[in-house]
């Protein structure tokens, strides 16, 4: 589940790098045919409101989504709600079914820092859920005017948000894609070993 | 490695052979195919990478020169044997270095595509049960001769074995596998875990890698470079590995609603089978199409899975040996080839038929 910013902050390269990065993160994790049969995605942006970009999908049924613009304020608590609601009812569906999945992945990026009140609740909610294994959280912070310490609420202690290094969108969307075919190749309820991070993550922050 | 290395088959002066696609690549290094120096026949080279040669280099030129030369033993049992793509050659650097080894060419793509929900449907679109059991067979016959030659395989998963479209499966990846000198006289392949020591001269390189949901109980939670593995410890992983293959992939301890696979391995909490949890408990075997195709299997064939996995299996010496395996697969395929009776397709929709005592077949013949 992909949950980013799209507020007016965005606007210019930022936006249009991270366009570009999620049409090369369809390409690339759809040749893998294992991924492809396994992966679900769903896009939740937050940018003026928020906006189920994506409602969640096998990933062989996405079709390529439209161009994000940057617009508004930065509702990020309510997206981050949004967003939970969504994996909790399609984990319910599965375990009704008797079909097995990996963690849900949660990636957060975001420029700035949360307009809306609650943003609070959804931070605790969602740390929550990593700390009990429930999700696997990836904060990732865009630029340096965002706000790090509020980003870590969101994510679990032990794996606190990673500052993007530069504009590196390409780089970070080409390690999910791996990390996502890893996971698929690997027994539900197991962890593989990831990539590194180096490529994309600025190690300085 | 990029691609158009060139690396030789001799330290010095040797052929070169000029590396271009890789076939495959993983954590180890990649792995190339190219025309073999003597007669052109392609033959795959494994160049282990930058950072396992500077982790390895000595243990693993040590380890292949090791295998190539038992692989030549009795007349080359092993470089020829079908079912396992052994070490032939060391392959060297430009600089005279040892980087890797060559192996024969095995066709086919890597069985977790058989084992798997969808994927099988591309790769081996007319898979059904005589063909999995059959497939079964030659791969546990493989690793019987293995085992014969007093070597352990080790890290068993879905991804160290290739199979082609006609069903012919080959272990490959032989270079991790844990192979001893002077072990030659260390008594009968299975004895009890306790008996099962090394002679005193024997010399071990080991299998220093493995993946904990398919490790054996008693060797789960230690370093692989420090363990000796064991024939039972293959037996073990082995029975997980046939479970995936007949299971479409389905990993025996994988759960909806409790424990992760390594905590069910621990305690041996298997839910298939008369001996499993009944249904509707907590930790029962998944619902959907997994009860149906585990029911269809005869018991012969339940109970070495329950033998291997379930509590008792956590004994070595318990878990049902190579020889019982292959011969209930083949008992089950030649059923399935004489009697129509029984489901062929990997998921039946019909239930499986019943051997109904004398009283159930008179009611059913009066109604």
């Amino acid at each position: 589940m992909l949950v980013l910013d799209v507020s007016s902050s965005m606007e210019g390269q930022k936006i249009a790098e991270l366009n570009e990065g999620v049409r090369q993160f369809l390409q690339e994790i759809r040749e893998d045919e294992f991924a492809l049969h396994s992966v679900e995605l769903g896009v939740v942006t937050f940018g003026g409101r928020v906006t189920a970009a994506l409602e969640f999908a096998p990933l062989k049924d996405v079709v390529d989504l439209q161009n994000f613009s940057a617009f508004g304020n930065t509702p990020m608590g309510e997206a981050v709600n949004l967003a939970i609601d969504a994996l909790e009812k399609r984990k319910n569906q599965y375990k009704r079914a008797g079909v097995s999945y990996h963690q849900p992945w949660l990636v957060l990026m975001t420029d700035g820092m949360p307009t809306d009140y609650s943003w609070n609740e959804a931070a605790q909610r969602l740390r929550q859920m990593a700390d009990n294994k429930k999700a696997v959280v990836i904060g990732v912070a865009i630029g340096h005017e965002c706000d790090m310490q509020t980003l870590a609420e969101f994510c679990p202690a032990d794996k606190p948000p990673v500052r993007l290094s530069g504009l590196k969108f390409g780089e970070f969307f080409a390690w999910l894609s791996h990390s996502m075919s890893l996971v698929s190749q690997s027994t539900p309820g197991m962890s593989p070993d990831l990539p590194s991070i180096d490529g994309w993550a600025d190690i300085e922050t | 490695m990029g691609n158009n290395v060139v690396v030789f088959d001799k330290p010095h002066g040797g052929t070169p052979l000029r590396l271009s696609q890789p076939v495959g690549t993983g954590g180890e290094g990649a792995v190339y195919v190219v025309p073999r120096p003597n007669d052109g026949k392609g033959i795959a080279v494994k160049v282990f990478s930058e950072k396992k040669l500077k982790e390895s280099r000595n243990f693993l030129s040590e380890k292949l020169a090791v295998m190539v030369k038992k692989g030549r033993k009795n007349g080359g049992t092993l470089i020829r044997h079908p079912g396992v793509a052994w070490p032939q050659m060391l392959i060297y650097g430009d600089d005279g270095k040892f980087v890797g080894y060559a192996m024969r060419h095995a066709k086919g793509v890597t069985i977790s595509r058989l084992a798997h929900a969808q994927l099988y449907k591309t790769h081996f679109p007319n898979l059904d049960r005589v063909k999995v059991a059959k497939m079964l067979v030659k791969l546990l016959k493989s690793a019987d001769d293995l085992h014969r030659q007093h070597i352990r395989i080790g890290d068993v998963n879905l991804n160290n074995v290739l199979c082609d479209g006609d069903y012919n499966p080959c272990w490959i990846d032989a270079g991790s596998y844990q192979i001893g000198v002077g072990d030659e006289n260390d008594g009968p392949r299975y004895p009890d875990e306790s008996a099962e020591k090394f002679h005193a001269k024997t010399k071990i390189w080991r299998c220093p890698v493995g993946r904990p949901e398919m490790t054996p109980p008693e060797h789960l939670g230690k370093d692989y470079s420090q363990i000796d593995r064991t024939y039972a410890g293959d037996l073990f992983s082995l029975a997980i590995l046939a479970f995936q293959c007949m299971m479409l992939g389905k990993h025996p301890y994988e759960y909806i609603k409790c424990g992760s696979p390594v905590e069910n391995l621990m305690k041996g909490h298997f839910p298939y089978g008369n001996s499993g949890i009944p249904a509707g408990r907590t930790g029962d075997a998944p619902q959907g199409p997994w009860r149906p195709m585990w029911n269809h299997y005869p018991d012969a064939i339940k109970q070495l899975c329950t033998r291997a996995l379930a509590k008792e299996g956590r004994r070595p010496s318990a878990r049902p040996h190579l020889k019982e395996w292959i011969i209930a697969l083949q008992a089950y395929s030649q059923t399935l080839n004489q009697s129509e009776k029984h489901r062929r397709e990997m998921i039946p929709q019909a239930a499986k038929p019943q051997n109904l005592t004398r009283s159930q077949f008179w009611g059913r013949m009066r109604a």
